[in-house]
């Protein structure tokens, strides 16, 4: 996920990473990661992703920060329910990828390079 | 195919989003969802390291073939990358094109089993079970998932001008995950070397400027080294 600060919106992180918190922790599928930092409407990026060990870079003057996945299993799947997914199309409409639920789906990736 | 209660997505994994997919896009005269990846969502989500790839999700949600290399869908998708004119393509055009022809490619076997699981679902025996989904599914330790975050940072960067900073991390990306080729081919992409329509291919350094070129690798020296008969992983049914 990107952000502009290092603050960022607890249901903005929620939505980009695909974790939950939960009294449990940070929850994502079966996984729950507990967490000491505090979890309020505004999260610390760089001390929750500490915990959670997801990697942050940052470019700070420039006002950059990235968010990596997780790595729980040490693959980059944690589970086989497909992950939410909402990209836009060429007129910017977005596309919700659990709007296909009850089809079968071919996610196919290209690149014009 | 409809009958069956099936869709094909394409998602177009380019930093420069609707200005790089636009003209393939619209030439293609989709009839499905097509939509744009500027940041590479796809990589972080589902592992994918390589174009084209695909991941079949069935009519639960639940991903039945975790990401791997796959041919072009039966249905026309895009078109061809555009052709230079005859006599004008460059010596470093005919050998990648060279090794690109080298590349194994399972393209029948792969559109049995689409074939097999559009119509058989779950009782396919192309559907894997979840277990097997994950065990089959993209390595990612710390430090790969550390190159995901430059990357992402990268192309953030690019998109709003900041393309030397942005190719710092590139390089912070390739360096970490070693194993993504579109990491270092959206990278390459984005020197502009020469101009026409298959500049954004050539993807290596100005054979005049060679110094200029930031990166470790080049296309044609990356897939000569691995060879390409390794360029993509066999595919395993």
């Amino acid at each position: 996920m990107l952000a502009k600060t290092p603050f960022v919106a607890k249901t903005e992180f929620e939505t980009a990473t695909g974790w939950t918190f939960k009294p449990e922790g940070a929850c994502k599928a079966e996984v729950c990661i507990p967490l000491t930092a505090p979890v309020g409407e505004v999260v610390d990026l760089v001390a929750i992703a500490g915990e959670m060990g997801l990697p942050v870079v940052s470019e700070p003057e420039l006002g950059y920060w990235a968010v990596g996945p997780e790595s729980v299993g040490a693959r980059a799947l944690t589970s086989a329910q497909a992950p939410a997914l909402v990209l836009p199309d060429l007129d910017g409409n977005l596309f919700d990828l659990a709007s296909l639920r009850g089809k079968r789906v071919l996610l196919y990736a290209w690149a014009p390079y | 195919m409809a009958g069956f209660g099936f869709e094909l997505v394409t998602v177009g994994l380019d930093a420069l989003g609707a200005q790089g997919c636009r003209e393939f896009m619209q030439a293609a005269k989709p009839t499905h969802p097509m939509l744009l990846d500027t940041h590479h969502v796809l990589a972080a989500k589902f592992g994918v390291i390589n174009i084209p790839q695909a991941i079949w999700i069935d009519e639960d949600g639940m991903i039945v073939r975790p990401a791997e290399a796959a041919p072009a869908p039966p249905q026309p998708v895009a078109p061809p990358p555009p052709q230079a004119p005859a006599g004008a393509m460059p010596p470093r055009f005919m050998e990648m094109m060279g090794e690109a022809m080298k590349i194994p490619r399972a393209t029948g076997e792969y559109h049995a089993a689409l074939r097999d699981w559009i119509i058989n679902g779950k009782r396919s025996a192309y559907a894997l079970s979840p277990d097997e989904v994950l065990r089959r599914s993209r390595p990612r330790s710390a430090e790969v998932a550390h190159g995901h975050a430059h990357f992402e940072l990268a192309c953030a960067l690019e998109i709003d001008g900041h393309h030397d900073r942005a190719v710092v991390h590139f390089r912070a990306a390739h360096a970490l995950v070693p194993d993504s080729w579109t990491f270092r081919r959206q990278a390459w992409s984005l020197e502009v070397v020469g101009d026409g329509p298959l500049r954004r291919f050539w993807q290596g350094p100005h054979p005049d400027r060679p110094e200029d070129w930031p990166y470790a690798g080049d296309w044609l020296s990356d897939v000569r080294k691995v060879g390409a008969e390794n360029y993509s992983e066999p595919w395993q049914p």
